[in-house]
């Protein structure tokens, strides 16, 4: 049972994770829940699609920059972007692709903005097949898709 | 184990607001190159509502790109249209479309073409754009004024919600049947663009849901004025005027706004209509401002939190009376200071007088918040029997250091004389930094700037004696650099670990003459680098450090 002033969030799989309120409002979509519904406040809140893994390393994040938020002497700006640079350097791409879905999902604008500039930047100045390599995706274009698409933005390539 | 991995790889893919997300963070060649990927990215691409047309990392010669500039932003806008088309509710509207060009000279006649068949082709293409920003890096020099492109034809158009441009023109044409329809602006930003005051005028009594407007280096308006128009500006919430240097009047009525900025580099005598009841945030850089001004501040501005004055000119005495106000920012020259707002957390000062505070005690002995105090005296000047200048500074510590949870640091910049201190001593009373079995959290800084012109070990002494009848601080930061002479750092630090190693060897602590009235309490003194808590193997090394510590405990 959660004490006051926290939050019992479940993950997919069962785990429970009690983590203070101010750190579970990082997500909007949470932030939503406590709002509207104050039996959520007291209750479990059930994180449907996001595992325990996912889950732990989103309340890792949250956490760091709640309490930024509260105290910049103690973490400093330069202390986070070197805790958000290592964050995103540790992750595989596994973990990655589903801590996109769940941010998103949770809506935690920051850490989505984060991951995305992630992506973006091992995506920067690299040809289509080197991008469908590291991703890991399939060309299911046909030749003939493939030379239309090239035929449209030819200096792209 | 296997079937497991191959669902894993079906949702490998992500989804398509994801992607468009992530595609917002690339150049329009890095996205285009993307569409290549797969037909998820395909599609993900075609439908992104943020349209970005730049030359961040075009390869092509700028003839060959312009053509295919082109190219790209007529196909890329036919796809919006065709959606309207079919009917895809979905993509109805570019929700924003981003031109960005760096190092791109309007004054050439073909770039000059070029932008304005662009614009031509945006206007003409019938697709709905609600957010435009366009920004050049090579801008609005008065002699390319002619060659930037007008604008003013594309806020006819009438979906905008958000319109910020840089180095352009916004120039209606007296005369021409122009109508300037922007019902759903909310945001407008104008960077480095020559207009003119009708045109803003027509602009802003044009859009009754705006909320937010910003002018940036626009030469040519002398008058900026929200005021009196049809809808009262009822929805304006931030308002700010920065560098523009022909402005010398700004004018704003609007009864919802919360914050107002203005930067100038010419004084501007700017006027706020009606009283803010709902201002939250107040900005004033480099304007003149009467000393009238703050009376009755707390009336006119009963919802002002944050104030920020920072050198205006013309005002003598700043009387700020405002139980609102959480934090303060003052950068003054020669004025006198009287602030008694007792729910202040912050407050930032840099000026020549010593600022005078009153009723503080509220907030610090009622709330747990951490209240910081930064305090920068410049040029403070002492002179024998000015005992007023001490008690204030006395005074002023006291109050400070009231809340023990407040994060206090000064900087005095001392330029005076050899001073008989002993004789002020017995006069003030000395504060002590901390109360004896009260635990600071955070201690307070003594930061000290002193160069002093004519190096003495006589006014060396008086400067440490001075330091130690304002308080009796727990750290102290000695600043200087390397034009700065170096002695009196020399001096200070030695002076202090000589008296901490005449503790320690006590038998012969009175075979000293020169025993300052400080060191009867002085318990303990050590020299540490700034962060870390390292200390001193060898002083003399510190003294080459731009910035020595000194921790003292006190009896």
């Amino acid at each position: 049972m959660a004490s006051k002033g926290n939050l019992t969030l479940k993950s997919c799989n069962g785990k429970e994770f009690i983590v203070e309120e101010k750190v579970a409002v990082m997500s909007t979509t949470i932030k939503n829940m406590v709002d509207v519904d104050d039996s959520f406040a007291q209750g479990v809140i059930p994180i449907i699609g996001v595992d325990g893994k996912i889950l732990a390393k989103l309340i890792e994040y949250c956490k760091e920059h709640a309490e930024a938020d509260e105290d910049e002497e103690v973490k400093s700006e330069e202390y986070l972007k070197k805790f958000d640079e290592k964050f995103v350097d540790e992750l595989n791409l596994n973990d990655l692709y589903d801590l996109l879905k769940a941010s998103n999902y949770l809506e935690i604008t920051k850490l989505l903005n984060l991951l995305c500039q992630k992506v973006a930047s091992m995506i920067k100045g690299k040809k289509p097949e080197e991008i469908r390599r590291i991703f890991n995706i399939k060309n299911d274009f046909t030749p003939e898709e493939e030379e239309e698409i090239n035929r449209q933005n030819p200096w792209a390539f | 184990m296997k079937r497991q991995k191959r669902v894993n790889d079906d949702e490998r893919e992500l989804p398509q607001p994801i992607i468009q997300h992530i595609l917002s963070f690339l150049s329009m060649e890095s996205a285009a190159r993307l569409s290549m990927v797969s037909k998820t990215w395909y599609s993900s691409w075609a439908t992104s509502p943020i349209l970005k047309l730049d030359n961040k990392e075009s390869p092509l010669s700028i003839e060959e790109f312009r053509q295919e500039f082109l190219n790209y932003t007529n196909k890329s806008l036919q796809r919006y249209r065709n959606n309207v088309h079919n009917n895809n509710a979905d993509a109805l509207c570019v929700e924003q479309l981003q031109l960005s060009m760096r190092y791109f000279s309007v004054s050439s006649i073909s770039n000059s073409r070029f932008i304005k068949k662009l614009l031509d082709d945006i206007e003409t293409a019938g697709v709905a754009i609600k957010e435009l920003h366009f920004n050049y890096t090579s801008y609005a020099f008065q002699s390319v004024k002619d060659a930037l492109p007008e604008l003013s034809r594309i806020l006819e158009v009438g979906f905008l919600t958000e319109f910020s441009v840089k180095g352009c023109r916004l120039e209606q044409k007296i005369g021409e049947n122009q109508m300037i329809r922007c019902c759903l602006l909310r945001s407008l930003s104008l960077e480095y663009v020559y207009t003119n005051e009708d045109t803003l005028e027509s602009l802003i009594s044009s859009c009754p849901l705006i909320e937010s407007m910003k002018f940036v280096c626009c030469p040519g308006l002398e008058r900026i004025k929200a005021v009196n128009n049809s809808h009262n500006n009822s929805r304006l919430k931030n308002f700010s005027v920065i560098k523009c240097g022909k402005t010398s009047v700004v004018e704003v009525q609007a009864p919802n706004l919360e914050s107002f900025y203005c930067f100038s580099v010419v004084p501007v005598i700017f006027k706020l209509y009606e009283s803010c009841l709902n201002l939250k945030k107040l900005s004033l850089k480099s304007l003149s401002i009467e000393d009238s001004f703050f009376q009755d501040f707390a009336e006119n501005f009963p919802n002002l939190e944050d104030l920020s004055v920072v050198r205006c000119f013309s005002n003598k005495r700043i009387n700020i009376s405002s139980n609102s106000l959480k934090s303060i920012e003052l950068r003054v020259d020669r004025v006198e200071v009287e602030i008694n707002a007792p729910n202040m957390v912050s407050f930032e000062y840099v000026g020549q007088k010593i600022p005078c505070f009153q009723n503080l005690l509220d907030i610090t002995t009622t709330t747990s918040t951490v209240c910081n105090y930064d305090i920068k005296i410049l040029n403070l000047s002492f002179a024998n029997g000015d005992v007023d200048r001490f008690m204030q500074l006395n005074k002023m510590f006291e109050i400070l250091l009231l809340h023990n949870k407040s994060k206090v640091s000064l900087l005095i910049d001392f330029k005076c004389n050899v001073l008989n201190t002993r004789s002020i001593l017995k006069i003030i009373p000395i504060k002590i930094a901390r109360e004896p079995g009260v635990e600071l959290e955070n201690d307070p800084t003594f930061h000290i700037y002193s160069f002093p012109s004519s190096p003495s070990f006589a006014l060396y002494s008086t400067l440490l004696d001075i330091v130690f009848l304002i308080c009796r601080p727990t750290s102290i930061c000695l600043h200087s650099d390397k034009f700065s002479d170096s002695g009196f750092k020399k001096f200070f630090g030695r002076r202090l670990l000589m008296h901490s190693r005449r503790r320690s060897s006590a038998n012969c602590s009175n075979s000293w003459e020169n025993i300052r009235f400080w060191e009867e309490d002085l318990k303990e003194v050590k020299i540490v680098r700034a962060n870390d808590q390292e200390e001193a193997e060898n002083e003399e090394q510190f003294f080459r450090l731009e910035k020595i510590f000194f921790r003292l405990k006190w009896y």
